[in-house]
C-alpha cells in the first residue's frame, strides 16, 4: 500500500457511495483458531458520515472502468470521470489493515462492468477467496452480483459471501431498457434465482447433513432506485412484495435519485414534465379528503432531488409489509398510486379505513392492535402480554411505549382514557370526528402551522378587499 | 435516625453491605464511599451527605468470602440473564446506583418466585434501565473502538465512556482479534485492558513514554487506581498516540480512513445533526476520522 492505493481508495468509495445497502447484520459466526475476525448477527455500526449515513462496510468498487452506459449511473462510460482499479491484493491488504484497526465490520464489493459480466465477477471472486482462505477472513462480506452474471459464478460467490445482492435499479422493465439499454430484467432475476436456489439448497442440505457450507447466510437483498423514473410508488411497492414473497429476499432498499448525470436527456432531472404528475396527486388536494383545510395546489417547480420524505415514506411503508402484515394493495389501492408525503402509510391506511376502529387493545387480535397508529411491534406485544394480568388504560399503554397521540383517535373510551375514567382528557375518535379532522390533527407542526390561517389584524387603507 | 454504610465502592464491598445488612437486621438508608472524613468526624454526624441529620453510620470492611456468599445465592435465585443484568448496572457507575441495586439484590433474596421479570416494580423496572443504558454504551463502543499500530507492534486504543464499559468489551475484541496484541484504555477511570495472545490482564499506562508505550500491571502488580497519564498528557494527545510512537506506515492507514470517510459522503443530503444523534460528539476525540473537529 502507498499513496497512490490513497488516490484510489478515494476514487473508488466515490464511485460506490451511491449504493445505499450497508447492513452487516443477518449472520453471527466466531473466529477460527488462526483466523482474523468475527461477523455478530445485530450488526454494528463503526462510524456515521456526515449525511448521517453508517458506516459499517467498506464500501467499495473493484474497479470503475465500465462498458454500459446507464443514465443514473455516476461510472457511465461516456462519463469524464478519474477511472482505476484495484489490484486484488491492494485491496484484500486495504481490508485486512482496516479491519485490525476496527474501522469496519467488513467489505462490501461491487464493480463497474469490465468487459464482461462474468469477467467481472471472477475478479471479484478472486479477492472473496483471497480474503476468507488464504487470510482465513471471517468478517463480514456483502458481494454485489454483477446482472446477467453465469450460475457457476454466482454459486461460488454464495460460499465466500455473507450476503449477495443484484440490483433491479429501475422499477419497471420498459424504463430500465430506456436508461440502461445493456440491462433487461432477464440479467437482473436469472443470477437472483440462482441465489435464491443456493439458498434453499444449502438449508435443505444443512437439515440432512451435520456439516455442509453455508450459502450465503445472510440472505439476498436489491435495491432500487427512487426517482429516475416516472415509475409510481405503487409499482415500487407491488414489485417489492413479490421480490419478499418469490425470491425471499431479506430487503430491498429504495435509493433517492441524487442526479449525478443532470445533462441526459432521459433523466427527469433534466426534463421536469416527466415529474408533473406524481407530485401533483401528492398535494393534499388530490388526497380525496374534504373539509381539510387545504391550500391551493402550489406550482409545480422541476425538482432536482427526490424528496427524502418520499423516501422514507417507501422504507415505512417496506416495513409495514414485512413485519405489520399489510399487503401492498392494502398500503396503496388503485385510486391512490403514489404515498401521502404528509403522514405515513399507516395513518394514511386508517384514514382510509375508519370503519376498522375504534377498537379496545384488551380484547383485540395481535394483528389487529398491530394496525393501530401509535402502536408499534414492540408496543403491541407488549399489549398482549400485560393485558393477561390487568385491564389496560391509557396510564398502562403510555407505560407500555404506545404513543397515545396517535394512538387516541383510534382507541375505544376503555383503554383511551385514564384509569380514573375522568373525561376531560378524551379525544374524539375516528368514527365521531371523521378522517378530515384527525389527519389535520396528526399533521406534525411544520405542515400545520404552514396551513395555519393567518391571525386576524387591524385593516389598512390601502388593503385590498375583494 | 439514618442507617448510612460506608464501603469501598467496590463490587464486592457492595456485596459484603449486603452480608452484614442482614447479618445485623439493619438495612441501609444509604450508602457511602470511606473516607478518612468521615472516619475522622464523629460516627453520629457521620453523613456527608446529611451534614445536619444525626446518623447511624457503619463501616463495612469488603471480604471475598461474605461477597461469595451473596453471589452464590443470587446466582440461584436469577437467570443468567438476570446476573448480567445486574452486573451491567454496576457497572453504569451512575450517582445513586449502587442503593438502587442493594434494593434489588434485598428485594431478589426476600422473592420467593423469579422476581426479574416483574417491571411493574419501580425498582426492577429502573435497574432494568440502567443496565440497558450500559449495554447500548457496549454495543456503540464495539463500532468506535480505533486502534493505532504502536512501533512495538501492539495495537493501541484510548476511549473514555460514560459508563464502565470496558470489561463488557473485552470477549468481543478477545475472539476478533485473537491474532494480534491490543491495548484499550480508558483514559476517563485510568486503566487499561492488554490482550497478549494469550489473555487479558488489566494494565495503567505509565509515564512518560519516550522510548515507547510502557505499561505495568497485571495480576501481581500492585493495584493502583490513579494514573498519571490521562488525555491531556503528552503521551495521549486527546486519546491519541503521539505519531513517534506508531508503526511505519500507521500514518498512511489513518490518511486513507480518513480519505474513504470524505469520499463516502454524499453532499446533496449532508444532516450533520443525524449524525451526531447517532455518534455524539463527546466520542469524536476518540475517532481516528473526527478527532480534531
Amino acid at each position: 500500500m502507498n499513496e497512490g492505493t490513497l488516490k484510489k481508495l478515494k476514487i473508488l468509495a466515490e464511485s460506490a457511495k451511491y449504493d445505499v445497502s450497508c447492513s452487516s447484520s443477518g449472520v453471527g459466526r466466531r473466529n477460527i483458531p488462526g483466523g482474523i475476525g468475527s461477523a455478530e448477527s445485530w450488526g454494528c455500526c463503526h462510524s456515521f458520515t456526515e449525511d448521517g449515513r453508517c458506516i459499517s462496510l467498506l464500501k467499495v468498487l473493484l474497479s470503475n472502468y465500465c462498458i454500459y452506459d446507464c443514465a443514473y449511473c455516476v461510472n457511465r462510460a461516456n462519463n469524464d470521470i478519474p477511472r482505476t482499479a484495484f489490484s486484488v491484493s491492494e485491496l484484500v491488504d486495504l481490508t485486512i489493515a482496516f479491519y485490525r484497526r476496527n474501522y469496519i465490520e467488513g467489505l462490501f464489493l461491487s464493480s463497474a462492468v469490465l468487459k464482461s459480466p462474468d469477467h467481472t465477477m471472477d475478479m471479484m471472486l478472486k479477492v472473496l477467496r483471497e480474503l476468507r482462505l488464504t487470510q482465513r477472513f471471517n468478517g463480514y462480506i456483502h458481494m454485489k452480483c454483477i446482472p446477467g452474471a453465469s450460475q457457476e459464478l454466482v454459486r461460488q460467490a454464495g460460499l465466500y459471501a455473507d450476503r449477495l445482492s443484484v440490483n433491479i435499479e429501475i422499477p419497471s422493465e420498459g424504463n430500465l431498457k430506456r436508461l440502461a439499454p445493456d440491462k433487461d430484467y432477464q440479467s437482473v432475476y436469472l443470477p437472483m434465482r440462482h441465489i435464491q436456489q443456493g439458498i434453499l439448497q444449502s438449508r435443505e442440505e444443512s437439515r440432512r447433513f451435520r456439516h455442509t457450507p453455508r450459502f450465503a447466510p445472510a440472505g439476498q437483498s436489491t435495491q432500487m432506485i427512487i426517482g429516475a423514473s416516472p415509475d409510481r410508488d405503487r409499482e415500487i411497492l407491488l414489485l417489492s412484495s413479490l421480490l419478499y414473497k418469490g425470491p425471499g429476499l431479506k430487503r430491498v432498499y429504495y435509493s433517492g435519485f441524487v442526479p449525478v448525470n443532470g445533462y441526459d436527456s432521459r433523466l427527469p432531472a433534466a426534463s421536469p414534465a416527466a415529474f408533473a404528475a406524481p407530485v401533483a396527486s401528492n398535494t393534499p388536494g388530490a388526497s380525496g379528503l374534504p373539509g381539510s383545510s387545504v391550500s391551493p395546489v402550489q406550482p409545480i417547480k422541476p425538482i432536482k432531488l427526490v424528496p427524502k420524505v418520499r423516501e422514507h415514506r417507501l422504507y415505512q411503508a417496506d416495513w409495514l409489509m414485512r413485519f405489520y402484515h399489510f399487503e401492498a394493495e392494502e398500503i396503496l389501492d388503485e385510486s391512490s398510486p403514489d404515498l401521502d408525503l404528509e403522514v405515513d402509510p399507516k395513518i394514511a391506511w386508517a384514514l382510509r379505513h375508519p370503519e376498522f376502529f375504534p377498537l379496545d387493545v384488551n380484547t383485540a387480535d395481535y394483528a389487529v392492535i398491530l394496525r393501530v397508529p401509535g402502536i408499534g411491534l414492540k408496543s403491541a406485544q407488549r399489549i398482549i402480554a400485560a393485558r393477561r394480568f390487568r385491564k389496560l388504560s391509557a396510564d398502562t399503554l403510555r407505560q407500555l411505549g404506545v404513543v397515545l397521540s396517535r394512538a387516541r383517535f383510534f382507541l375505544a373510551d376503555s383503554c383511551a382514557l385514564p384509569a380514573g375514567g375522568a373525561a376531560h382528557g378524551r379525544s374524539f375518535t375516528i368514527q365521531e370526528a371523521g378522517p378530515a379532522y384527525v389527519r389535520a390533527a396528526l399533521l406534525d407542526k411544520k405542515t400545520r402551522q404552514s396551513r395555519a390561517v393567518p391571525a386576524m389584524r387591524q385593516l389598512s387603507l390601502f388593503d385590498s378587499i375583494h | 435516625m439514618k442507617n448510612i454504610y460506608c464501603y469501598d465502592k467496590s463490587f464486592e464491598g457492595l456485596l459484603s453491605v449486603v452480608f452484614d445488612a442482614y447479618t445485623r437486621k439493619v438495612f441501609p438508608d444509604a450508602l457511602q464511599g470511606m473516607c478518612e472524613a468521615v472516619e475522622a468526624s464523629a460516627p453520629s454526624n457521620a453523613a456527608g451527605a446529611l451534614p445536619l441529620l444525626p446518623a447511624n453510620s457503619y463501616q463495612v470492611s469488603s471480604s471475598p468470602e461474605k461477597a461469595g456468599r451473596v453471589f452464590t445465592a443470587l446466582r440461584k435465585k436469577l437467570s443468567a440473564a438476570g446476573v448480567h443484568r445486574l452486573l451491567a448496572a454496576w457497572l453504569a457507575e451512575e450517582p445513586g446506583g449502587d442503593l438502587l441495586i442493594f434494593r434489588f439484590i434485598r428485594l431478589v433474596l426476600d422473592s420467593a418466585t423469579l422476581l426479574e421479570a416483574n417491571c411493574g416494580d419501580a425498582t426492577v423496572f429502573e435497574l432494568g434501565q440502567m443496565a440497558r443504558r450500559v449495554n447500548r454504551e457496549r454495543h456503540k463502543l464495539m463500532g468506535f473502538v480505533r486502534f493505532q499500530k504502536t512501533a512495538q507492534g501492539v495495537y493501541f486504543s484510548a476511549i473514555a465512556p460514560r459508563h464502565n464499559v470496558l470489561p463488557l468489551l473485552l470477549n468481543h475484541f478477545t475472539q476478533r482479534l485473537a491474532d494480534q496484541p491490543w491495548i484499550i484504555y480508558d483514559c476517563g477511570r485510568r486503566y487499561g485492558m492488554y490482550y497478549d495472545l494469550c489473555g487479558v490482564r488489566e494494565i495503567w499506562l505509565d509515564s512518560p513514554m519516550q522510548d515507547g508505550l510502557n505499561w505495568h500491571g497485571g495480576q501481581h502488580a500492585p493495584v493502583r487506581k490513579t494514573m498519571q497519564a490521562g488525555p491531556s498528557d503528552p503521551v495521549l494527545q486527546d486519546g491519541r498516540l503521539n505519531e513517534s510512537l506508531l508503526a511505519e506506515g500507521e500514518t498512511l492507514v489513518q490518511n486513507m480512513w480518513r480519505g474513504y470517510f470524505q469520499a463516502a459522503v454524499i453532499k446533496e443530503r449532508i444532516n450533520p445533526k443525524l449524525q451526531r444523534q447517532f455518534m455524539p460528539r463527546h466520542y469524536w476525540p476518540y475517532l481516528t476520522e473526527l478527532a480534531g473537529k
